[in-house]
């Protein structure tokens, strides 16, 4: 039941997404031509309307994810989708693939077109060929392996957005935030996304477990990690023991993964339990 | 057993008791018509009853269980909105019905389709209203199920295709399910059902066979519901 219920979630919203990502790969291609009459100034404006015009189709993917969720949790669809006789196991996976599909394709999407856009933008400020200006990107990506931590960064995104979104749809949906409509999922996505802040802030400042940061970048990303924590590097920055901060925190990082784990039993048990459609 | 049980069933929207302490066992093998004013209850009634609403005080048993995953493997529902992918053709949906439901009769509900006189192409967002409530009504009654509840299934439709439905209503209704018809359209259904319950305020006011309370009150069913609701 998870691939059907994966397949129809991701097939519905795609009916919409894929004029959308036609639209990103298309303001790349224009800027790619634009860039080829080599005129500065056009150049430049093409390539900002361009950049804005390819953020903007991917922020309406991933606001038609959540849209498209909403609808078969809470809205129009929910009496299709919520009569389909699957575990709760299986919706739940299958929501978590379909946030994750759809997010991490337009993320990736994102990354790659501003990349070019930036290779192109330089080309043409530097007076050189795109050739040129990849081949020094390539190579700085290459050398320090940044594209690895890239990668665990989108990942991480795509998980804390998956689990908050839905999260924000299926608790503000439940009885209690019926009279709010629409209000319900939105309150408790800032109310989530404040207590989040503060746990991720307390952990980060307090658990003793950070990275030192390296002096340069350009030899790569080699992290050390320390056993202390931000809040004693901060304390001897204010005792004039110590001229800047050296170590970043990093104990968020497993107190987040906890927060979602408790975050999706919580939608679980809600979907099951308190499921109450408009 | 009944297939149907409910005892001291509360659900309240805030302050707002849409049911009130409502008890009653329904039996397999009838249509039964759940007819009251506008905010009586009915609609509230049919979603706990089809697990769509879990936020209820009370026992709730269908089929001996409570509502959730095996309830929605006995239960069709229809919706008084619609629930449907506007982008979908209507082969499509009895596709997807059919890939979701194991009951989902296919044979079934391309013979309904022939009956409404809709096109297997067409997609939802290129149909009338009308269309589209005879498209959910076909997808609803296609499945085998031993329980249909059916919200509203004829209101906004025009009288000729009020009569298509009310058919294909009867013609996908096997002898051993329960249907529960919510409305306040009773003349068209009043032939149709072999019992009634009357909701006000989310209670039950009367409830019994057509034939019982018609000698009963010497009334029709519509004359009586116009007599206790005016």
């Amino acid at each position: 039941m998870f691939s059907k219920l994966y397949k129809y979630q991701v097939k519905e919203l795609w009916s919409v997404a894929r004029y959308f990502y036609l639209g990103m790969i298309g303001a790349i291609i224009l800027s790619l031509l634009i860039t080829a009459t080599r005129i500065p100034g056009i150049v430049l404006f093409f390539n900002a309307l361009s950049i804005l015009s390819f953020i903007l189709c991917g922020v309406t993917v991933g606001i038609f994810t959540i849209v498209y969720d909403y609808q078969n949790q809470q809205g129009k669809r929910s009496y299709f989708f919520r009569s389909i006789p699957a575990r709760e196991s299986a919706i739940l996976s299958s929501r978590m693939a379909y946030y994750f599909t759809y997010y991490f394709v337009t993320v990736l999407f994102i990354v790659i077109g501003l990349a070019i856009f930036l290779i192109l933008d330089n080309a043409v400020k530097m007076g050189v060929s795109f050739q040129i200006i990849f081949n020094i990107v390539k190579g700085f990506v290459l050398r320090t392996k940044i594209i690895g931590l890239l990668f665990i960064l989108i990942i991480y995104a795509a998980i804390q957005h998956m689990v908050s979104m839905m999260f924000a749809i299926t608790i503000g949906s439940e009885a209690k935030f019926k009279r709010l409509g629409i209000g319900g999922p939105v309150l408790v996505y800032f109310l989530h996304y404040i207590v989040m802040q503060i746990i991720t802030l307390i952990s980060m400042l307090f658990i003793p477990i950070a990275i030192r940061l390296p002096e340069n970048f350009d030899s790569g990303f080699k992290f050390q990690i320390v056993f202390e924590s931000m809040m004693s590097e901060i304390s001897r920055l204010l005792s004039n023991k110590s001229h800047d901060i050296k170590i970043f925190g990093i104990g968020f990082i497993f107190i987040t993964f906890i927060t979602w784990i408790i975050m999706l039993i919580w939608i679980y048990k809600s979907s099951k339990n308190k499921i109450s459609l408009n | 057993m009944s297939i149907i049980q409910i005892n001291n069933l509360c659900k309240n929207y805030g302050k707002l008791q849409a049911i009130n302490n409502l008890s009653i066992e329904l039996n397999s093998g009838q249509i039964v018509g759940l007819v009251g004013p506008n905010g009586s209850g009915k609609s509230s009634l049919l979603r706990i009853l089809g697990a769509f609403d879990m936020a209820y005080s009370g026992e709730v048993l269908i089929n001996g269980l409570k509502p959730g995953l095996e309830s929605r493997k006995i239960v069709s529902y229809l919706s008084d909105k619609p629930y449907i992918s506007e982008s979908l053709r209507a082969e499509q949906m009895i596709k997807l019905y059919s890939d979701f439901f194991s009951d989902f009769n296919q044979e079934k509900a391309f013979n309904m389709l022939e009956l409404f006189k809709l096109k297997p192409e067409q997609k939802l967002k290129e149909m009338s209203k009308g269309m589209g409530d005879k498209i959910q009504v076909l997808l609803t009654m296609s499945r085998d199920a031993k329980i249909y509840l059916l919200d509203e299934p004829i209101s906004g439709v025009d009288p000729a295709s009020r009569k298509i439905i009310l058919r294909s209503m009867i013609e996908g209704f096997s002898e051993d399910a329960l249907m529960i018809v919510s409305t306040h359209l009773l003349n068209d259904i009043e032939n149709i059902i072999d019992s009634v319950l009357f909701l006000d305020s989310g209670q039950i006011k009367i409830k019994g066979s057509t034939d019982d309370l018609r000698e009963q009150y010497g009334k029709s069913i519509n004359e009586l519901f116009e007599q206790i609701f005016q």
